[in-house]
This record gives structure tokens, sequence and C-alpha cells, in this order.
């Protein structure tokens, strides 16, 4: 049975194994044998299990590579570093790329097939990988399965997520990427080979990761936001739309604003719901000084429970309204403001 | 004799060797181009008139009054001086030649001696207008911005020697004795006046170095011109000729690849779809950019360029026809070895063959993206055109490239790509949310099918076609219960297809989505034709434009009618009364699909003019000339992130006219200006009584009786049963009404 390579990508930090890496470990073993791998340190034992557990019946990793920094005895506390943690040393020597690594393994172990993260490092990779091989490249699919003769056939979104396309490589090892959130993982408990390989890196130089930011984590992502406060233009102002922003503290919720709330410049445009913005499905939408045009509507009619706060009880927001509230939110919110924090404060355990 | 004989064949040789070369060259890139659609030579007839009005008329150049007949006088100039051009090349060979049978009539004499005038008086205008529009001053706002416009004053300077060496022979013929016209020719024996006084010797050596002049300064202008921008000269007979008539504006082509139609049911393996690089447009494409003439006249109008954005009609033709003349040599060259060859021997021409069509300056795009996705398709550069170049469907061909080949196009239209996929209408609200309109009428709103017919019946006159817009968003809402109303009190019988409508697939279609239109155009014609429509009436402009002139591509034909030329005849016939007085100021702008697309311009007045205390006070842009309110050519569903706002700038415009209410006919122009104008109320810069509505709205609260009507007031007629006032008359003595 042919092998199935299968780039693994891991946490720029405590080197663990990213989720997307088990879930091309079983694409791959649609495919032939899965074999995961691991470029940079080398995987430490926690790392290896995972892979073993879905599937890998090898793992290759750089000859030269140096073993994995002991980890410390509890977990990480997800606490941002004040300085961001370097996974490669500026000073040390060049070292073998992933691309690299894959191009040795694909002229020593002949796969059928080279699944990469389409990550922006996997992306980058697999294209320089394509070009060293002369192979066919297919990115972004969301699928991998065997076709009619047991090739590779990738499955790609099109414009705009409408359709679907099926395609196979015709040319040298096919190399597909695939977007990292697409396959579900499952479990096939293996007994893998630890291999090592001596690769020179190449000449052509490679970009390298000198850093990589926690992201901030003050605010939930509104399209995954359990609760979503908007404004519009009925907020008034910059200023009338901070208290907004409190109100969302408050609350935990996300910031959202109209399309006109984001043209005035109150929210960044990618806070705005709406058909050419956000779409959104949260528990609890809270409208405030907007009108509800149906362009808005397109990007919040998901929501569960809707409370409106707005002037026009003749504006279309009120006809999806769980409950409305009728007057100016610039007066409203500050008051619906300091009732949460009052309650909040009685709310001690 | 010799020596000008032999000097003048030596000109003569070389100016056609070079000039033959390049226009060999032209022809052979124009047959490399792909063919162009049928239909491109039908009716002749048609097609000549267009030439004799356009070309020897100068219609369109002359809507500009100053430039316009400082052009004709050179247009026209240039075809009565030829006669001189072959006097010229007479007095080679005879020094006292004369055209036979008419070379010395007075009138020919008069003639040309008046068009040598003419053109020197036109270039005086030429000048004065490049001077006050200087790019250098006037920046962006000059119409020249972007122009070659050293390549224009030479060109002028050409012209210039061309007239001056043409008075200096005649007038020393006159003294030689050897001019043909005995009388007639003013300003050759002004200038023989000033000559005569040099003598017979100094005469006879002007004569000759006039007529060599003369010639050399036509044949090297020949030169220029096949070379330059000026190629027009000879080229807009053929564009003109080889247009879409009578404009092409309207309709927008099916996807067409080497003159055929590409069948989307299943397309070939080898159809081009769109425009991906310059060599995929037909060779009217090309013909198109080589006879651009940089005036400029199109930039002018540009809404996108006049609220700073990068799309130039005129840069755009230009960057085109750039990159075709660069690619040229590629293009020509015969094998793909000899095109490989070229990477060592011409590395420029390689270089300009390997740039794409359309990217970003980072990858060395012709099209920057920005500058494709920035069109609203108005028409405002095709209207102003004075060659017939069709902006708009080079734009959208290359549009539909972008999206159906490399899936590339603002990320933010996608929503609306899905929507209509999935549930018919841009905003994913479905089909059954398409009836909500109706709920409150006085009156039951008939719909096909709900008494389980298939066919409309045979009373009923109109479909009324609501669209998406008209059954979704509130303000067109309004739009289409004031409609219904109005047929409904006059009496005109009609019937909505309800949740069997679907997008006619215009946004689709602008936004180069040809497929996802393919698929919605043909299931409404598949809708319509079986429930045997034949009479249309629509509210939005958008929807009119597809009903009408897109859905006959597809086997569709309707009589299809917009609400305001329904609305006014029904007024002209009796049969709607606006008899209470609306006294309100208004101001009515023109939607792009309604006016400029559709030549609608005069219903909506007429509709405004009939209403009794109506002040309409027009924008300075209006008809032809109105300017987009930003949201047509698939805008509607995108960010506008760059320059300012196109609705900001009209909204600005229409407050300009002091109006109490806003007019327009069009949902898209509707929400576009409620928007400018809340915008503008916000900060303070607009009273706040000021509204914005459809045309019919005005009409209607005339027509209910004047004590059911609340003239003057802003206020709506707040939705809801109960809320609206009930029709003046009954419904069947709206009928009874009828003469």
């Amino acid at each position: 049975m042919a092998k199935v390579l299968a780039l693994v990508d891991r946490d720029a930090r405590d080197g663990s194994v990213r989720r997307s890496a088990c879930a091309l470990l079983t694409l791959a073993r649609r495919l032939g044998e899965p074999v995961a791998v691991v470029g940079g340190d080398r995987p430490d034992d926690d790392a290896i299990k995972t892979l073993a557990r879905f599937g890998a019946t090898e793992i290759w990793c750089l000859a030269d590579s140096p073993a994995a920094p002991a980890k410390p005895a509890t977990p990480v506390t997800p606490v941002t570093p004040a300085v961001p943690a370097t996974p490669t040393t500026p000073t040390a020597p060049a070292r073998a790329s992933d691309a690299d690594l894959l191009h040795h393994l694909a002229d020593r172990l002949d796969p059928a097939a080279i699944l990469i993260p389409a990550t922006y490092h996997g992306q980058e990779t697999a294209a320089r990988l394509a070009v060293r091989l002369d192979a066919g490249i297919i990115t972004n699919a969301i699928d991998v399965l065997p076709g009619t003769d047991g090739e590779p056939v990738a499955i790609q979104r099109c414009l705009a997520d409408s359709y679907l396309v099926e395609s196979s490589v015709v040319r040298g090892v096919p190399v597909i990427t695939v977007r990292p959130e697409a396959a579900v993982p499952e479990p096939h408990q293996a007994e893998p080979v630890v291999h090592t390989a001596a690769v020179e890196p190449s000449p052509i130089p490679a970009p390298r990761i000198t850093a990589t930011p926690e992201p901030p984590r003050d605010r939930p992502p509104l399209d995954r936001a359990d609760i979503v406060v908007a404004g519009g233009r009925g907020i008034g102002s910059r200023a009338a739309f901070a208290v907004l922003a409190e109100v969302a503290d408050e609350l935990g919720a996300a910031v959202a604003g109209s399309h006109t709330a984001a043209d005035l410049g109150w929210v960044p445009r990618e806070a705005c719901v709406g058909l050419t913005g956000k779409t959104v499905h949260p528990r609890l939408y809270l409208a405030c000084g907007l009108s509800g045009s149906v362009r808005h509507r397109a990007g919040m009619q998901g929501a569960k429970t809707v409370v409106v706060i707005g002037d026009d009880p003749a504006a279309p927001i009120f006809k999806l309204a769980d409950l409305g509230v009728v007057g100016d939110a610039q007066t409203i919110l500050p008051a619906l403001l300091a009732e949460i924090r009052a309650r909040k404060a009685n709310d001690v355990p | 004799m010799a020596v000008r004989l032999i000097i003048g064949a030596a000109i003569t040789l070389t100016a056609f060797a070079l000039a033959g070369r390049r226009v060999l060259m032209l022809y052979r890139l124009g047959r490399s181009m792909q063919p162009v659609e049928p239909g491109r030579a039908d009716s002749p007839g048609v097609r000549l008139w267009a030439v004799i009005t356009e070309v020897f008329g100068q219609r369109k150049l002359l809507r500009w009054s100053g430039p316009g007949l400082a052009h004709f006088a050179v247009f026209w100039g240039f075809v009565i001086l030829g006669a001189t051009i072959v006097e010229g090349f007479g007095a080679l060979f005879d020094r006292d030649f004369h055209i036979p049978l008419i070379g010395t009539a007075t009138w020919l004499g008069f003639l040309e001696d008046f068009f040598i005038c003419a053109v020197l008086a036109g270039l005086a205008g030429f000048a004065v207008i490049r001077l006050r529009q200087d790019p250098e001053k006037a920046g962006r706002t000059s119409r020249f911005f972007g122009s070659h416009t050293t390549a224009a004053w030479f060109v002028l300077f050409m012209i210039f020697n061309v007239m001056w060496t043409l008075l200096l022979y005649r007038g020393a013929q006159i003294n030689t004795g050897n001019f043909p016209f005995p009388h007639g020719a003013f300003a050759s024996q002004a200038a023989g006046h000033v000559l005569h006084g040099a003598g017979k010797t100094a005469n006879d050596v002007f004569e000759t170095v006039g007529v060599l002049g003369s010639l050399g300064v036509v044949l090297s202008f020949l030169v220029l011109v096949v070379h330059s921008k000026h190629l027009h000269i000879f080229l807009a007979p053929f564009n003109v000729a080889f247009s879409r008539r009578p404009r092409a504006l309207g309709p927008l082509l099916p996807v067409y690849s080497g003159g055929q139609k590409v069948d989307f049911e299943d397309p070939g393996e080898d159809d081009k779809i769109g425009r991906g690089a310059i060599e995929d447009f037909t060779w009217k494409g090309l013909l198109d950019f080589a006879t651009c003439t940089e005036c400029g006249r199109c930039q002018s109008q540009c809404p996108a360029w006049n609220t700073e954005k990068p799309l130039s009609p005129k840069l755009l033709i230009m960057s085109l026809r750039d990159h075709a003349l660069a690619k040229a040599p590629y293009l020509l060259a015969g094998s793909d070895e000899a095109k490989a060859a070229l990477e060592t021997s011409a590395v420029d021409v390689f270089q300009e063959a390997q740039r794409p069509l359309v990217g970003g300056a980072d990858v060395g795009g012709v099209i920057d993206p920005d500058v494709l996705w920035s069109c609203v398709t108005c028409g405002a550069c095709v209207e102003q055109c004075p060659v017939d170049i069709e902006h708009v469907d080079h734009i959208v061909d290359m549009r539909r490239y972008q999206v159906l080949i490399e899936a590339e196009f603002p990320r933010e239209a996608g929503t609306m790509l899905r929507n209509l996929e999935k549930n018919g209408d841009p905003w994913g609200r479905g089909a059954k949310a398409r009836l909500e309109w109706t709920a409150g009428l006085p009156f039951e709103v008939r719909v096909l099918g709900a008494n389980g017919e298939e066919r409309i019946p045979d009373d009923v006159e109109y479909l009324f076609w609501v669209g998406c817009a008209g059954s979704l968003d509130d303000n067109a809402k309004k739009t289409s219960r004031n409609v219904a109303e109005l047929l409904h009190e006059a009496g005109v019988e009609f019937m909505i297809l309800g949740s069997g409508e679907t997008c006619t697939g215009d946004a689709a279609r602008r936004l180069g989505q040809e497929f996802l239109f393919h698929e919605l155009a043909t299931q409404n014609v598949e809708t319509l034709n079986a429930a045997g429509a034949k009479k249309v009436v629509v509210t939005c402009a958008h929807c009119f434009n597809t009903l009408a002139n897109e859905y006959p591509q597809l086997g569709g034909h309707y009589e299809v009618v917009h609400h305001t030329e329904l609305l006014a005849r029904l007024i002209k016939d009796g049969r709607l009364r606006p008899a209470g007085e609306v006294d309100v100021a208004v101001t009515y702008h023109d939607p792009c699909y309604l006016g400029r697309h559709n030549r609608v311009f005069d219903a909506p007045r007429d509709i405004l003019g009939a209403v009794p205390g109506v002040k309409l006070n027009e924008m300075p842009r209006n008809r032809e000339k109105s300017f987009c309110c930003g949201a047509g050519g698939a805008r509607m569903w995108m960010e506008e992130t760059i320059g300012t706002r196109i609705n900001e700038t009209r909204t600005d415009e229409a407050l300009g006219t002091s109006p109490d209410l806003v007019t327009a006919a069009c949902p898209y122009c509707i929400v576009m200006l409620t928007d400018g104008v809340a915008t503008r109320k916000q900060q303070g810069k607009a009273d706040e009584a000021v509204r914005v509505a459809d045309v019919s709205e005005v009409l209607l609260r005339s027509v209910r009786k004047p004590e059911a009507a609340d003239p003057g007031s802003g206020a709506d007629p707040a939705p809801g049963p109960g809320a609206v006032p009930a029709p003046g008359a009954a419904p069947d003595s709206g009928a009874a009404t009828t003469p």
C-alpha cells in the first residue's frame, strides 16, 4: 500500500500536535498508509502518542533537530507572554525547512499523495514543494477521497462556497493543502516507527517564523459570540458608542455595528453586521439605535433572541424584536450599564 | 519641376511605407483577436445613418457646444481640404494644375478658404480648452488628466502647419499665376497680397517650398496619426458603424466565445469565459481601444472618477490599448518557439506579455482590481463617447473572467451571491417573505395560483413584477403598496407571482456571475412563460432592464413597462386623477437603468407635473447626464471604501435644489439617497424634514381625496392595517370614472 505523507502542524509555543494534523492523518488513511512528517524540533512523547492514536504508521523528523525542550510540569497557563515565544533562535544555523524535508521524503518514499494543512505556512510550503517536485497542486481542499482508480480526489469550495469542485492531480505526486477546520479527526490506534532523515537545507531562502503573537482575548470574536451588542446611526456619536462597548464588556459580548456605523467609523469595518459584513448567530442580539434595514437583517436574522432599543417604534427592527424598548439609546444605554453593574455588585456570592 | 516631383515622390513613398507598415501590423493584430458576436453588421441602413449623424453630423460631439463646434470645424476642414491635397499632388506634375470640372469654381475656392479659416479658429478654440483644462493645474478635475497631452499639442501644431503652408503656397500661386481659383478664395488672396511685395522669384520659391512643405506636413501627419491616439481620424467611422445600435447600454451581451454564444448548460472545454487576457477581446474591442482619442468626456462624467476612485473609463481604455500594442509582437509571433524567443530578443515585449490582465501593482496587472470593481455600470461614459466605445461591456467581460474563472471579487459580495443561490433574493429572506408587503392593503392583491389557476386569467391586464426590493426592502415595499393602490384605483387588473418570483439575476450579472444569472433568469422565464405573461409592470429599474432587454436573450418576450410609464399613461387617459394639492418642492433623480439605459426620462416628470402644487426643481445633472446614486453594477452589494461616497455626492446635488422631497423611481436609488440624506441630517447639513420617496408616493397623495390626503406633511402612511387611508374611491367607481 502506498504511503501518504501528512505534514504535522504543531503549536509554535508548546510543540503540541494541532487538530489539523490528526485530521490530515484521518484523510491520509483513506488513501494509503498515513506517514506523519514533523519538521522543526523533534516531537516529544506526547506528540508521538497523539500521532499514533490517529493512525500514523511512520513518523519522520529531521536528523539534526534537537530534542524538544523539557516541558514544564504544569500545563502552560494561557497568559500572554511578555515576550512572544520564538521557536527558533535567530542566530541558529539554517535548518532544513518543511519543504526540504517533504522534498527529501517524496523522493525517498514515493508517496501516493502529500497532504499539508492550508495555513499560511502550509500554503507556502506546498507551493515550494510542488515546484520542486514538478507536481500538480490543489489548494484549500475541504475533503480528500480516493477516486475510482484509487487516485486522490480533492474537493474544493468555489464561488463564495456555492459550488463544490472535485479535482485530481495528473502530473507528479499530488500536493494537496487541506483547510485545517474541514475534516473531522477519527482515532485509529497504530504503532508508529520514528525515523529520522538527514536533510540538507535548500540554498533557496525560505521565510522563517520569528514570533507568534498571542491574539487579544478581550472580547469574544464576533462570528462566534453568544451575545452581540450592536449599534447603528441612532447611537449618535463615537463617544456614545463607547458606552455601548462598555455594556458589551459587562455582558461578555461582542460589539457590532450596522453598515452605517461602520461607514461613520464608529466600529471597525470587520465589526459590521449585515449583508456585506459579518453574519452572526448569537443567542442574544441587543440592537441599539438601528433601523433594521433588510441588509442589516441579512446578517443577524439567525439570532435566537433579539432585544431592541430604539426611538422609532415603526422601524422594521421592532418587527424582529422579542423585547422592544422605545426610547433614545443614548439615555437608555447608560441606565442599562448602571443597572447591570449594580446587579453584578449585589450578586457577590 | 523635376526637383519638385522627385522630392514629392520621395516624401510620399517614405510616408506610405512607414504608415503602411504600421497599418498592416494593426490589421494583423485585429485579425488575431477573437471574432465578434453575430449581428455587428446587421441593419446596414441604421449603421449608415449612425455614421452620417455621428461622424459627419458630429452629433455626440456637438452636445458640448464649444468643443463640439471647434471639432466640427476641424473635422469638416479635413474633409473639404482633402481637395487641396489633390491639388497639391497635381501641382507636383503640373504647376497650373486644377481639379477637373469643379477645380476652378468660385464656390470650391471659397469653401476651401473658409475651412482653412475655420480650422485655424477651431485650433485656437482647442488651445484655449487645453490651457483652461490643463491637467498640470486642474489635476483630476481636468478631463485630460492622464491623457497624452504633449502628443495632443503636437497634433494641434501639425494641423496648424498644414494650414499655414497651404496659405503660403496658395498665396504664392496667385502671385505666380498658377492658382486655380480666379474668385472666392479670399484667404489665399489675402496671403497673396502680403507675399506680393517679395517679387516674382521669391514667390516661385514660396510656391515650391509651400507645396512640398504642405505635402510633407500632411504626409508626416499621416505617419504620426497611425502611430498615435489620432488613429480615430480613420477608425472612428468604422467604430461607429460596427457599434451596438442604438447604443451599448441596456442589456448586457451574453457570454460569447469565438463568436458563438457559450452554452451554460454544457460549456465547451475551450470556451473562453469573459476576458482574461488582452487577446480574449474581439477585434471590435481592439477597435474600441485604438479609436479612443483620450478626450476624457467619459472621465468627466464618471461617478467613480468624480468621487476620487481610481477608475476612469478613459484611462481603462488607454491601459488596454497600450497593453495590446506593447504585447502585439508577442501576439503576432507565429509559433510558440517564436514567442519564447522573445524572452531574450525583446525583453520588454516578453515581460509585457506576462502581465496579468487584472491584478494589483504587486503583480503588475494591466487593470487594477480596484479599477475594475469601482464601476457602477451607469453608462455615463458610453453615453458621452463621441466614437461609441463600449466601456461597460468591456468592464463586465473582465469581471466575468475574474468571477467565473479566478473566483476573485470583493469578498463582501459573496453573501449576496449565496443568498441568490439559496433563497432567490439578495438578503436571504426566502420566497415566503415575498407577500409581506401586501399585508394591510384595503383590497386583496391577486396572487397567481392562489385559486389554483396555472395561467394568468384573461381579465388580468398586467403581471406586477414586484422584485426582491419591492417585496423585502422597507422603503421599496411602500412603493409596491403605492403602485398597487394606484393600479387598483385606476381599475387596472393586476396579479403578482408571490413566492413564484425570484431575483431577475441583475445583481449577479453586473458582478460578472453570468452562470448564476443564467440559472435565475432561465427559471424566471420558465415561470413567466408558463403563466402566459404578456404585459408586465415593474417598479425596479434594474428588474425593468433585465426583464425587458435581457430575457429576450433567453426566450422571454414580454411587453414590460416601468410603473412610472404606466402611471403617466393612466393619468393621461384620465383613469387616475391627481386632484389633491401636494404642496412640496421636489427634485427628481434619474435612475441610470431607467433613464440612460432605457430612455425613460419623461414619464416620471409627467407624473410630478400632473400633481397640483408640486414644484419640480431639476438638479444640474439630469436626464442623459444624470449622476449615478452609486448602487448600480452590483456596487449595491459592495463596500465603498475608496474616495468620497457617490451617494453623498448625489445627495448634496439634490439638497442643492432645496427640496422637501427627493424623488426617484428605483429602489436602489432610494436606498442610496435615503442613506445620503440621513448622513447629511446627522451632520446638520440637511433639514430634518427632507425625505426621499418614489414618484408614486406623490401621485398617491394627490389621488386620494383631498380630505383624506395630508398635504404638505412629511409623514408617511404608517404600515399596518387601518393606518392606510382608504383610497379616494371604491374600486368600481375608479373604473366608472374612465371616460
